[in-house]
């Protein structure tokens, strides 16, 4: 594959692969754009499915989270 | 001079401009470590690796999407709306500027100062949204904070040819404005439409959901203070030959290193003083006095900057209690250190350094300082309500109930962070709050457990 948009390092400025504003930058640029919107895409997925499955098993958490009774908010409950 | 030694001159100056912003990127990194740091620490057993990967993360979407919009569109919207100007166009991420030249030895590194602000900013909101925000939900909102409004506010308020420069003489020196206050801004929205974490707020009152490592927290805050000094030299624009701020005006990293420290050691003594030695605050407030002075990092008298600092260390617990009153949860504090600090700093210059010559623009003045804070706020809180609302509407924000009562940890990652347990920690009246004994969602406190 014929990347390189220089014949010599005498007075090159951009010298990339492809080469700018070319077909082959743009097709890497729409490439990671694909890549980077999959990869939320998925994200959002693979939460949706994690949280069914957690919901359908009816797995409860080993030792209860929540507090029975509220003690006062004290100085450094503003910090939380 | 003869033209070899110029030559040689401008070489050097070259190669010192790059290596001086290379250090300032690698220095910023510490900032994302530390806040991996920070939020890991505040967060309950539960959820600690979901707080780190948010982080972790944060630099991974931001990098790329400030690649493809971010820089753009700071050089495009300079006066207001997006221009397509010589600058825009050379950032464009297909333009001969936005890779590797030997022409070019400017744009990638200053790119990559930029493109660590903007993970910064994301950091900055990452915390305040732990234990119960969806990170999809964290990664949309992070990547469009990061890559788009910040930047904006940047353009406007932070570029030598900025409106807010060029109409209102904003000094911000230190991007109290256009990176903290904005980024706070932007979280405050997001906060009112995520709500609080379960069990924050029982039958109208206020519980604390206590750090479950807070030596950790502590660190975090640490690594967070060394990143700053690259951040700060960040906002410095060296030439190779001398130093002049973001805006034109003279500069030196001496005026810096004056009131960087003594707006640390100001920051730290006003919260150790407001919140009665409590130590997540105390070491809060060290950042909070940075935040504070950076606005007149280059113009205070060390003295002022110290006690500015002090003022903005010391309203931090209290900023946290009126939140706590509108049943806001901001799980770290974010919105007192970054948002009322960084609103404070930009006052703080109209109050004590209005009238310093301006190169470009009218002088600094209390008057426009405060209209460039509001506009920071709004341009901040809007766009982060519209899109937590939206992603709220479509039902992607937040966690389940079920899955936040279990944990992110186990819900959302494959690994769990302390397979073996951790050492438990007794408080006075002998419970633990940590550890192997103590309830796996982690510890909610009782006054009387300190």
């Amino acid at each position: 594959m014929d990347t390189i948009p220089i014949d010599d390092w005498e007075g090159a400025s951009q010298y990339f692969t492809f080469g700018a504003d070319s077909f082959g930058v743009w097709l890497f640029l729409a490439l990671a754009v694909i890549a980077f919107l999959t990869v939320i895409v998925r994200a959002i997925t693979h939460e949706g499915r994690s949280y069914k499955e957690i919901h359908e098993s009816n797995i409860t958490a080993p030792i209860a989270m929540e507090p029975e009774g509220p003690p006062p908010a004290s100085e450094p409950a503003a910090m939380a | 001079m003869n033209e070899e030694v110029t030559t040689a001159l401008e070489t050097i100056n070259s190669v010192n401009n790059e290596f001086f912003y290379w250090v300032s990127i690698a220095l910023m990194m510490l900032i994302h470590a530390g806040f991996l740091f920070y939020e890991g620490g505040a967060s309950r057993v539960k959820n600690v690796l979901a707080a780190a990967m948010k982080n972790l993360l944060t630099l991974a979407v931001v990098i790329p999407s400030f690649f493809f919009v971010g820089w753009f569109l700071y050089n495009a919207m300079p006066t207001g709306l997006p221009e397509l100007n010589d600058a825009a166009k050379a950032a464009l991420p297909w333009s001969e500027n936005m890779g590797p030249n030997i022409q070019d030895p400017a744009s990638g590194i200053f790119w990559g100062a930029f493109a660590l602000f903007a993970a910064t900013t994301g950091s900055i909101m990452s915390g305040a949204l732990i234990e119960r925000i969806r990170i999809s939900a964290f990664l949309i909102l992070t990547a469009i904070l990061g890559s788009v409004v910040w930047i904006i506010a940047a353009a406007w308020g932070w570029h030598g040819g900025g409106w807010m420069l060029t109409e209102l003489g904003l000094h911000d020196v230190g991007a109290a404005g256009c990176v903290h206050l904005i980024a706070a801004a932007f979280t405050l929205g997001v906060l009112i439409n995520l709500g609080p974490r379960i069990g924050r707020f029982v039958d109208g009152r206020a519980r604390a959901i206590v750090p479950h490592n807070l030596p950790m927290t502590m660190l975090g805050l640490m690594l967070i203070f060394v990143g700053f000094f690259g951040f700060l030299m960040g906002c410095a624009i060296y030439g190779g030959e001398g130093y002049t701020t973001i805006f034109g005006t003279p500069m030196n990293l001496s005026a810096f290193a004056f009131n960087t420290l003594m707006g640390l050691a100001g920051g730290i003594l006003g919260a150790y003083l407001s919140s009665k030695g409590e130590p997540f605050w105390t070491i809060s407030g060290g950042l909070a006095g940075v935040i504070s002075v950076a606005s007149g990092l280059d113009l205070y008298h060390p003295a002022v900057a110290f006690v500015v600092a002090t003022v903005g260390g010391a309203s931090l617990p209290v900023v946290a209690k009126l939140l706590e009153k509108v049943k806001i949860d901001d799980a770290v504090g974010a919105i007192p250190v970054h948002g009322v600090c960084g609103a404070w700093s930009l006052v703080a210059v109209g109050i004590f350094a209005s009238g310093f010559p301006n190169v470009t623009g009218p002088d600094p003045s209390l008057g426009g300082q405060v209209v460039a804070m509001l506009v920071f706020a709004a341009l901040g809180f809007i766009p982060g309500y519209l899109i937590s609302l939206a992603l709220k509407a479509f039902g992607i924000l937040r966690v389940p109930p079920d899955a936040e009562h279990f944990g992110l940890d186990a819900t959302e990652l494959p690994s769990l962070p302390y397979p073996e347990g951790i050492p438990p920690t007794a408080g006075r009246n002998g419970n633990g709050n940590g550890g192997m004994g103590a309830p796996v969602g982690g510890a909610v406190m009782d006054r009387s457990d300190i």
